[in-house]
C-alpha cells in the first residue's frame, strides 16, 4: 500500500481547478478593460465601421453632437482609413498569412493612435455630410460594456473545465478520463484568448493579438487530440496509453508550423488539421462501435458520448470552418458557436448517470455541488472585500459591525453546514457500532453498517462487493482487513455485519482522501463489529441450542410418558404416568430459567418431592441432607435428568417394590456426584423387565451425562448406585 | 336462613374439567360448601362485586382457589385485590408449577398457601384442609426465595444469617446445632400479633432455621425433629412467613410509590 500525503483530494483539486479558471477569467477581464476606449459599437460598412450606438459615458458620448453618431460611419481614426476588415472577430478568416500580417498591422497602428490623447476621427453622417470630431479615449473601458460574446465563451470555457477536471479527479487512473478532462483543459485555453480579442472595440496591440490568436490555434489543437486520444482509449482501449503520444507527435510539428507561419496559408495552417483531427476522432468513434458489439453497457456510454461529441464539434465545424472553407453557409459569430462545445460537455454530465459514463454514476454530482457551495462562499467573500472597499469612509464602521456580528457568524454556519466535513464522535460511533450489530435481520444489519460509514466518511460512491452470478467474487479484495486503495482515493473494507465487502470512494465528497488515521478507525470499527457480531452469533447460537433442548427434552421425556399412557391397562395408572409427565414438564420448564442451576436447590426439590410422595404411600424415606452442595453450579441437564432418574426410581419402588422404607444417600466427591438409592422391597429389580421402559430410561439418561450405573439386587430390596461427572464435559 | 350461613368458595380457574375438580375438591374438604365457579379475572370481580352488595354474603366467603395464567390477566392481581379488601379469606393459588418464580410474587401478594392442580381430588382435599387449618405448604425453592428475600433487605437476625441456606452444616438426622442460640429478639414479637411496621419484617432465627432446612429438602414434619419442636409450631412459622413476606413487599410498594412521588 502506497500513502503518499501530498496527492491533493478530489474536492481540492476540482476547487483548485475552478479557481484557476476564474483567474484565468478575472485575467481576461481585467486585460479587456485596460484598453482605450471611445465607447463606440461598431460593425462593418462597406466604406469603413457603421457607428451602431455610443455607451453613455464613455468619451465619444462626451462629444458635441454625439446624438449624430449613431448611424454615421467611421471612416477614419487619425491618419488610418478604416476597412470594414478592422473589425474582424476572427483572424483566421483571413486565407493567407500575409493578409494577417498587414491586419495586424493595422491593429497596432490605430491602437497606438488611441492610446496617444486626442484623436480626429474621420465621420459621414447618415444624411451624407462628411465630418470631423476631436475625441480623447478613456484608458480603460467599463466591465458593462463588454459585449455578450466576451462573457459567453468565459462561460463556455469556464464549463468545459469544471466539467472535464470534474471528471477526471473522480477517475485519475481512467485514460478516458484523463483524455477527456484534456479536452476540457484545452477547451478554455481556446475560448478565453478567443474572447479577448474578439470583443475588443476596434483594436488591440498587433503582437498581443498574435500571441492571443496563437492561444486560440494551440487551444484548439490540443482539444482535437485529446479528442482523438480520448476515443482510442474510452469506452475500449484501442491503443496501449503509450501509443497515443503518436498523436501530438504528427500535430504538434503542424502547430509549430502555423504558429511561425510556415505553412501555404491558413486553410493549410489551421482549418485543414482541426478538420482532419474531427475526422479522426470520428474514425474512432466508428472503430469504437464495432468493438463494443456484444457489450451493450459500453455500447450505450460510447453511443452518448458520440453523440454529444459529434453533434458539438460537428456544428462549429459546420458553422464556423467549413463556412469559411465552402462560402456557401451564413457564419454564425464565433463566440456564440463555441456553445456548440456546452453540447459535449452538458451531455457528458447529464449521460453519466443514465450510461455510467466513466463508471459515474448519479454521486458523482455531490462534490460538483460542493465545490459550487464552496465557490460561491468564497465569491461572496471577495464581493464583500471589494464593496468594503469602495464604501465611503464614514459608513465603514457600520459595514465592519454588521459584518463582525452578522456575516461572519452566519457565514461560518453555512461554512459548517456545506462545506466542512462532519465527523462522528467516539461515543456516539460506538452506540452505533452496537445497534447495527444487535439489529435483527441481516439485510438490516447489512444496511445499518453502510449507513454508519456513510456517516463516518461521507463517501461519494459506495460499492457492494458480492459473489457474481457464478459464485465467484469479481473483485480482487480478498483482505480481512480494511485496506487503502488507489492512493487513499478508496478504502476496502471486509465483509462484516451481514454486509459483504465494501470499496468506499472519496471520503467527505471527495474532499479528502483516505489516510493512516482513517484506516486505523475503520480497522478499530471492524473489530469492534466482528466482536459485536461474534457475540450476537454466539448468543443466536445459544438461543437455537436452548430451543433444540426443550424440544428434545419434550419428545424424550413429556411425549414418552404420555405415549406409555396411553398404553396403560386402566384409569388409575394413565392417571399416574400422565401426573409423572406433569412432573418432567415442571423440570423442562424450571430449566428454562437458565442454563446453570443450583445443584444444592436441585436436590433439595428432589428431596422434598420424594419425601411427600413417600409419605403418600406410607413409605419411611432415610434421606441425609447432603453437604456442600449448596451454590454449585451445574449444567441444566444433569439436574433435570438427576431429578427424572430419582423420580423413576422412587415411582418404581412405589409401584413395585413393595417396600417399607427408602434411604438415599448423596455425596459429592472430585467433582463426582454418588447416589445410592436401596429399597428394603422384594428386590428383583434387575431381572424383572416388566417395567423396561423405566430402566432403559435410567441408562439413556446416565450415558447421557458420561456417568455410570448399576442396578444390583441387595436383598432384601434393590440397590440403584449412579455416579455422574459434574463437569461441563460430563453434562454433553 | 340457615341456607346464608353455608360457607362459600370461589374458584377461578379458565379450564372448565380442572375448575370443576377443583369443585369436586372443595366439596370433599369442607361439608356442605357452596362454590362459585368462575373462569376469568372479569367475571371473578363481577362475582365479588355481587358478593359485596349482600353484607351477610360476604361474610360467607371462606376461600378463593385462583389459577395464575388466567385469559385476561394474572391471577396475582385478583389475590392482591382479595388480601386488601378481604384480609379473612384464604387466597389459595392453583398452580400447575410450584417453582418459586411462578409461585413466590403470589405468596409476596398475600396468598395464603398453593395447591398442584394435577394431584387426585382426595389429595388436594387434604391440602385444602391442612392449609386451613393454618399448614401451608412450603417448597425448597420458596424457602430459598424468601431467604433470599429477607437476606437482602437486611431482615435476617444475626445468628440466623449463619444457618441460611447456604450456611448449614448439619445432617437432618443429627442434633440442632451448635451456633443457634435461642434467644427471641423483639422482632418475635411479630409471631403473635403482626402490626404493619418495620420490626414486623424482620424474621426470628427460628424462622431463619426453619427456611433454611426447608431450603435444604426437609419437609415440614422433618425440620420440626431436627427442631425439636412439633409439627404444628413449625407451620405456624411458615404461616407466619407467608405473612411477613407480604407486609415486606407492602411496604417495599409503599416505599416505591413514596420514592416515585405516587402516594
Amino acid at each position: 500500500m502506497r500513502l503518499d500525503r501530498h496527492r491533493p483530494s478530489p474536492g481540492a483539486l476540482l476547487l483548485l481547478a475552478a479557481l484557476a479558471g476564474l483567474a484565468a477569467c478575472v485575467a481576461a477581464l481585467l486585460w479587456s478593460t485596460q484598453q482605450p476606449w471611445m465607447g463606440l459599437k461598431l460593425s462593418p460598412e462597406a466604406e469603413g465601421l457603421r457607428i451602431e450606438a455610443v455607451s453613455p459615458g464613455s468619451p465619444a458620448a462626451g462629444l458635441p453632437g454625439a446624438q449624430r453618431l449613431p448611424g454615421s460611419v467611421l471612416r477614419s481614426i487619425g491618419p488610418v482609413e478604416l476597412r470594414p476588415s478592422d473589425l474582424i472577430e476572427e483572424p483566421d478568416a483571413f486565407r493567407s498569412y500575409e493578409q494577417i500580417g498587414e491586419f495586424l498591422a493595422r491593429q497596432s497602428t490605430l491602437r497606438r493612435a488611441l492610446q496617444d490623447g486626442p484623436v480626429r476621427l474621420g465621420i459621414r453622417a447618415a444624411d451624407g455630410n462628411a465630418f470631423e470630431a476631436l475625441l480623447s479615449p478613456a484608458p480603460s473601458r467599463s466591465f458593462g460594456d463588454l459585449p455578450p460574446s466576451f462573457w459567453f465563451q468565459l462561460f463556455c470555457g469556464l464549463c468545459a473545465l469544471l466539467v472535464g477536471v470534474w471528471i477526471w479527479v473522480l477517475r485519475p487512473f481512467d485514460w478516458g478520463a484523463r483524455m477527456f478532462a484534456l479536452t476540457g483543459l484545452s477547451f478554455p485555453v481556446a475560448t478565453i484568448s478567443a474572447a479577448v480579442y474578439s470583443s475588443r472595440e476596434i483594436a488591440i496591440d498587433g503582437a498581443a493579438f498574435r500571441a492571443l490568436s496563437g492561444m486560440n490555434h494551440a487551444g484548439s489543437m490540443a482539444f482535437g487530440m485529446a479528442l482523438i486520444a480520448m476515443f482510442l482509449c474510452y469506452p475500449k482501449r484501442i491503443v496501449e496509453p503509450r501509443a497515443l503520444l503518436a498523436i501530438p507527435a504528427l500535430f504538434l510539428p503542424w502547430l509549430a508550423a502555423d504558429l511561425l507561419r510556415l505553412m501555404p496559408d491558413q486553410d493549410w495552417g489551421i482549418r485543414a488539421p482541426v478538420l482532419l483531427m474531427v475526422l479522426i476522432a470520428f474514425g474512432c468513434a466508428v472503430k469504437q462501435w464495432r468493438m463494443t458489439e456484444g457489450d451493450p453497457h459500453s455500447r450505450g456510454a460510447l453511443r452518448w458520448m458520440s453523440l454529444s461529441t459529434t453533434l458539438g464539434c460537428g456544428l462549429f465545424v459546420l458553422t464556423t470552418v467549413l463556412s469559411k472553407l465552402l462560402g456557401w453557409l451564413p457564419p454564425l459569430e464565433q463566440g456564440y458557436a463555441f456553445g456548440f462545445f456546452l453540447i459535449v460537455y452538458l451531455g457528458i454530465a447529464l449521460g453519466l448517470r443514465r450510461y455510467r459514463l466513466f463508471d459515474l454514476d448519479r454521486w458523482a454530482f455531490r462534490i460538483l455541488l460542493w465545490v459550487g457551495g464552496a465557490l460561491a462562499l468564497l465569491t461572496l467573500d471577495a464581493l464583500l472585500l471589494l464593496s468594503l472597499r469602495l464604501a465611503p469612509a464614514a459608513s465603514l464602521g457600520l459595514s465592519l459591525l454588521v459584518i463582525g456580528f452578522l456575516y461572519l457568524p452566519a457565514r461560518s454556519f453555512l461554512w459548517h453546514r456545506v462545506v466542512d466535513r462532519r465527523r462522528l464522535a467516539d461515543d456516539e460511533l460506538f452506540q452505533a457500532v452496537l445497534q447495527v450489530a444487535f439489529t435483527a435481520s441481516s439485510d438490516e444489519r447489512a444496511q445499518g453498517w453502510q449507513a454508519l460509514l456513510r456517516r463516518m466518511f461521507d463517501p461519494l460512491e459506495l460499492e457492494v462487493l458480492g459473489p457474481d452470478p457464478f459464485g465467484r467474487r469479481y473483485t480482487a479484495h480478498d483482505s480481512d482487513r480494511p485496506e487503502i486503495l488507489r492512493d487513499g482515493l478508496a478504502m476496502a473494507l471486509p465483509a462484516v455485519a451481514s454486509s459483504p465487502g465494501l470499496v468506499l470512494r472519496y471520503p467527505w465528497k471527495g474532499r479528502e482522501l483516505f489516510g493512516l488515521a482513517q484506516l486505523r478507525l475503520a480497522t478499530h470499527v471492524v473489530e469492534l463489529m466482528r466482536h459485536a457480531d461474534a457475540s450476537r452469533d454466539a448468543y443466536e447460537r445459544g438461543v437455537v441450542e436452548e430451543r433444540r433442548r426443550v424440544a428434545r427434552d419434550l419428545h424424550d421425556d413429556l411425549g414418552a410418558r404420555l405415549l406409555a399412557s396411553l398404553n396403560r391397562p386402566d384409569l388409575a395408572s394413565t392417571r399416574r404416568t400422565i401426573r409423572e409427565a406433569i412432573a418432567e414438564m415442571r423440570s423442562v420448564v424450571a430449566g428454562l430459567a437458565g442454563e446453570s442451576q443450583d445443584l444444592g436447590a436441585c436436590i433439595a426439590g428432589l428431596r422434598h418431592e420424594t419425601a411427600s410422595r413417600l409419605e403418600a404411600a406410607g413409605i419411611e424415606l432415610d434421606w441425609p441432607l447432603t453437604d456442600g452442595v449448596d451454590g454449585i453450579r451445574v449444567d441444566y441437564r444433569i439436574c433435570k435428568n438427576l431429578s427424572s432418574m430419582h423420580r423413576e426410581l422412587v415411582s418404581n419402588v412405589i409401584r413395585h417394590a413393595n417396600a417399607t422404607r427408602l434411604s438415599v444417600a448423596i455425596e459429592l466427591n472430585d467433582g463426582r456426584l454418588r447416589s445410592r438409592v436401596r429399597d428394603d422391597g422384594v428386590g428383583g429389580a434387575v431381572a424383572d423387565a416388566a417395567d423396561s421402559f423405566g430402566l432403559r430410561n435410567l441408562r439413556r439418561r446416565v450415558e447421557e451425562l458420561n456417568g455410570k450405573v448399576s442396578v444390583a439386587d441387595a436383598r432384601p430390596g434393590t440397590l440403584v448406585d449412579i455416579e455422574l461427572p459434574l463437569t461441563a464435559g460430563g453434562a454433553r | 336462613m340457615s341456607r346464608d350461613r353455608r360457607p362459600l368458595a370461589l374458584v377461578v380457574e379458565d379450564l372448565p374439567e380442572v375448575r370443576d375438580w377443583l369443585a369436586e375438591a372443595l366439596a370433599k374438604a369442607f361439608d356442605g360448601i357452596e362454590v362459585g365457579r368462575v373462569g376469568t379475572l372479569s367475571e371473578a370481580r363481577a362475582w365479588l362485586a355481587a358478593l359485596e352488595s349482600g353484607s351477610r354474603d360476604a361474610a360467607r366467603l371462606k376461600m378463593a382457589l385462583i389459577d395464575l395464567g388466567l385469559p385476561d390477566g394474572s391471577g396475582i392481581d385478583l389475590v392482591r385485590e382479595l388480601t386488601e379488601r378481604h384480609p379473612h379469606v384464604l387466597t389459595i393459588v392453583a398452580t400447575i408449577f410450584d417453582d418459586d418464580e411462578h409461585l413466590f410474587p403470589a405468596i409476596a401478594a398475600g396468598a395464603q398457601g398453593y395447591l398442584l392442580k394435577e394431584q387426585e381430588p382426595e389429595a388436594l382435599a387434604r391440602h385444602l384442609r391442612m392449609i386451613d387449618e393454618g399448614l401451608p405448604p412450603l417448597s425448597p425453592s420458596i424457602s430459598r426465595r424468601m431467604l433470599a428475600h429477607f437476606r437482602e433487605r437486611g431482615a435476617l437476625p444475626a445468628s440466623g444469617a449463619a444457618a441460611s441456606a447456604g450456611g448449614a452444616t448439619s445432617a437432618a438426622g443429627s442434633a440442632v446445632p451448635a451456633a443457634r442460640v435461642p434467644v427471641e429478639p423483639v422482632a418475635a414479637r411479630a409471631d403473635g400479633a403482626p402490626s404493619p411496621g418495620a420490626e414486623s419484617i424482620t424474621l426470628s432465627p427460628r424462622e431463619t432455621e426453619v427456611l433454611s432446612y426447608i431450603g435444604r429438602g426437609l419437609r415440614v414434619g422433618e425440620a420440626a425433629k431436627v427442631l425439636g419442636l412439633t409439627e404444628h409450631t413449625v407451620a405456624g412459622y411458615v404461616k407466619t412467613l407467608y405473612r411477613k413476606l407480604n407486609i415486606s413487599s407492602r411496604a417495599e410498594a409503599a416505599l416505591e410509590a413514596a420514592r416515585r412521588g405516587l402516594v
